[in-house]
């Protein structure tokens, strides 16, 4: 059967993460994410990690509130609050960094 | 009349369609119901205009260019009254298309239709493709209310720009006589995925507009965010109902994050906040378990979609003491038909209450016959609310519209406190933010594209939230996942995009022999629940 999904499969999780792990970990965030918002925009080829998602009007309603349930089923992380703000979701990376940060606090 | 227009001026632009619709149009029209507007009822612009003397002085709309009074939302109506009476493909009763995003310059164009006696026709603004060309065609648009800074317009397209400045009173639309019942077509989907355009006469809005009145505590000192688009059911009844009562309606453009959605309350001194149930999944996210700070918040109200009820009750409590209202409804009954009330939400949250005022509700068995309380059934509403029939469908009309009585789709059950419990839906249409719609048409729109390949769209839970789920199967050269993600994000509007993609090599069957939809979904919330195992094993 040629099951294929559009989803980037995530593939970390980890409870004691050293420092090579860690870095894994952050390379890995970035890169699903990415591919979790090419795979459900339409023009996926112009997304990088720096594209601006609120300018280029990447972002709606619709793929934030995917994207919020991917990243917390992805890695476990809940965002609350001022999570939700443009700052943090303005980019992948600067995703990426809320996420590896939530992470390390809710994981300590 | 050349200088350029400046970013703070209020502008809009009348786009004739004539040449793009006369080669396929036939002359007559295709409503076989057509019947004149009675003369002692009021139509919506009688009621616009009394309103606007009434409440001249107070703000009917607030942007980031400012605050406008009913004064001047008068005069610009009047004045788009007077371009379009004046235009040459313009008559009464014409279907005028009105295709801009939440703004003044929406609601100038929507009364100025009325006062001019045409139809009001809303067409979703970030829409592109053959929907848009389609919906043209179908409801016979003869003109286009559009943006002055469109850019989908061919340079040689007959375009009449009409800016919107001066505040002097201009003369009072002359009177047009004789008129339709009709005041709007609103698009929605269709039972079987065929888009559909529904008929909403001027006694249809008033009437609804009258009924929410009575339930909300609404009047002209309200203040609410108009976040719903317009082009849908609940957007439009949020407008209708708003400066029908000469209330005020404000526009933010950054309302994507929930907590930009919490500050434009607060900062703009909103007195109610009227939105899908996914806005509100939302700002719960935002809030956590801190209570909202909105001082002049007076009530919120969901509707357009069921709002899980543990959380209905934990948002009731939070915005307290503000009202919290559970609101049911559908776009054939122009918007709203159901309320539960405030005070009902911690015992009743399951429920949509009961009907608003004007509306009765019948849940009948198989046969027509009404069932006993407590006994689930098919959901029948009557009431002045009820749309005139879809467009030029005369036998949908026949099957849903008896004596009075629409056919909800919905099953629906009576509880011993009279409120009404939904209990699933009769023909498989799906709700994703506050629009309803079958997921076949999903299927027609990539068919009519590819017609070598089959598609099968099935809805499945993730997470509490109603997703899609496309399969297809090619019969003839393979297909590729991303040309299909492609096409569906060229042709669907955002609400029907599917979340997952897969290709089969041959459709799972039924006892029946027909595509095994069940064992669909079952493999679409097998992949994603997959997924989430992947990462925590």
């Amino acid at each position: 059967m040629p099951s294929k999904s559009t989803w980037a499969k995530p593939t970390t999780v980890a409870h004691d993460v050293g420092i090579q792990q860690e870095k894994q970990l952050k390379s890995n965030v970035k890169q699903e994410l990415l591919g979790f918002v090419q795979a459900n925009t339409t023009n996926s080829e112009a997304i990088t990690m720096q594209t601006d998602l609120i300018e280029q009007e990447v972002l709606d309603s619709l793929l934030l509130m995917d994207l919020v349930l991917f990243v917390e089923q992805c890695w476990g992380v809940k965002l609350i609050g001022h999570d939700f703000s443009p700052s943090h979701f303005r980019t992948i990376e600067e995703l990426a960094q809320l996420i590896e940060r939530r992470w390390l606090q809710q994981s300590a | 009349m050349n200088r350029t227009i400046m970013k703070h001026e209020y502008c809009l632009a009348i786009r004739s369609l004539a040449q793009s619709t006369a080669a396929s149009e036939p002359e007559s029209n295709p409503w076989y119901g057509w019947q004149p507007q009675p003369r002692n009822e009021p139509t919506l612009a009688h009621r616009f205009v009394a309103i606007c003397h009434q409440h001249a002085e107070r703000t009917s709309v607030q942007d980031s260019r400012g605050e406008r009074s009913y004064h001047w939302l008068y005069c610009q109506a009047n004045r788009l009254a007077q371009h379009l009476l004046d235009h040459a493909d313009f008559q009464t009763g014409a279907h005028i298309g009105i295709c801009l995003p939440n703004s003044p310059e929406y609601v100038v164009a929507f009364f100025g239709v009325q006062l001019a006696g045409g139809v009001a026709v809303p067409l979703p603004p970030y829409q592109q493709g053959s929907r848009r060309l389609h919906q043209i065609h179908m409801t016979q648009l003869k003109l286009l209310i559009e943006e002055e800074k469109n850019s989908v317009a061919k340079p040689s397209a007959k375009r009449l720009i009409v800016r919107l400045n001066a505040t002097k009173v201009p003369k009072e639309c002359r009177q047009v006589r004789p008129m339709g019942q009709l005041a709007a077509l609103l698009f929605t989907s269709g039972s079987s995925g065929d888009p559909k355009a529904v008929m909403l006469s001027h006694k249809n809005i008033l009437a609804n507009m009258q009924s929410i009145a009575k339930v909300l505590p609404l009047g002209s000192t309200d203040r609410t965010l108009a976040n719903m688009p317009f082009a849908h059911a609940l957007g439009n009844s949020v407008m209708q109902t708003h400066v029908l009562n000469g209330a005020c309606l404000i526009f933010s453009s950054d309302l994507l994050f929930p907590t930009a959605l919490l500050h434009a309350l607060e900062k703009q001194h909103c007195t109610s906040l009227i939105a899908v149930p996914e806005v509100f999944d939302f700002l719960l996210r935002a809030l956590g378990t801190d209570p909202l700070r909105c001082s002049h918040l007076r009530y919120m109200a969901v509707a357009g979609g069921r709002l899980d009820p543990v959380r209905a009750v934990q948002l009731a409590r939070q915005i307290s003491p503000a009202d919290f209202f559970l609101m049911y409804g559908q776009t054939e009954a122009t918007a709203r038909l159901a309320c539960l009330p405030s005070d009902q939400i911690e015992t009743q949250a399951d429920t949509i209450g009961q009907p608003i005022p004007g509306v009765d509700f019948s849940i009948r068995d198989p046969q027509g016959g009404e069932v006993k309380e407590g006994e689930v059934g098919t959901l029948y509403a009557r009431g002045d609310n009820i749309m005139l029939g879809y467009w030029n469908d005369p036998q949908t009309n026949q099957r849903i519209l008896t004596d009075g009585w629409l056919n909800t789709g919905d099953r629906a059950q009576k509880n011993r406190f009279g409120n009404y419990k939904i209990c699933g839906r009769e023909n498989g249409l799906v709700k994703i933010q506050g629009y309803r719609f079958h997921p076949n048409e999903i299927d027609l729109t990539l068919r009519s594209m590819l017609p070598d390949a089959e598609f099968v769209t099935v809805p499945y839970q993730d997470q509490g939230q109603t997703r899609l789920a496309l399969f297809y199967r090619s019969n003839g050269r393979a297909l590729e996942g991303l040309k299909i993600r492609q096409l569906c994000s060229r042709e669907l509007p955002r609400h029907m995009l599917p979340q997952h993609y897969e290709a089969v090599d041959d459709w799972p069957v039924n006892s029946a022999r027909k595509v095994d939809r069940t064992e669909l979904v079952k493999r679409a919330q097998q992949v994603n629940l997959g997924q989430a195992y992947n990462r925590s094993a």
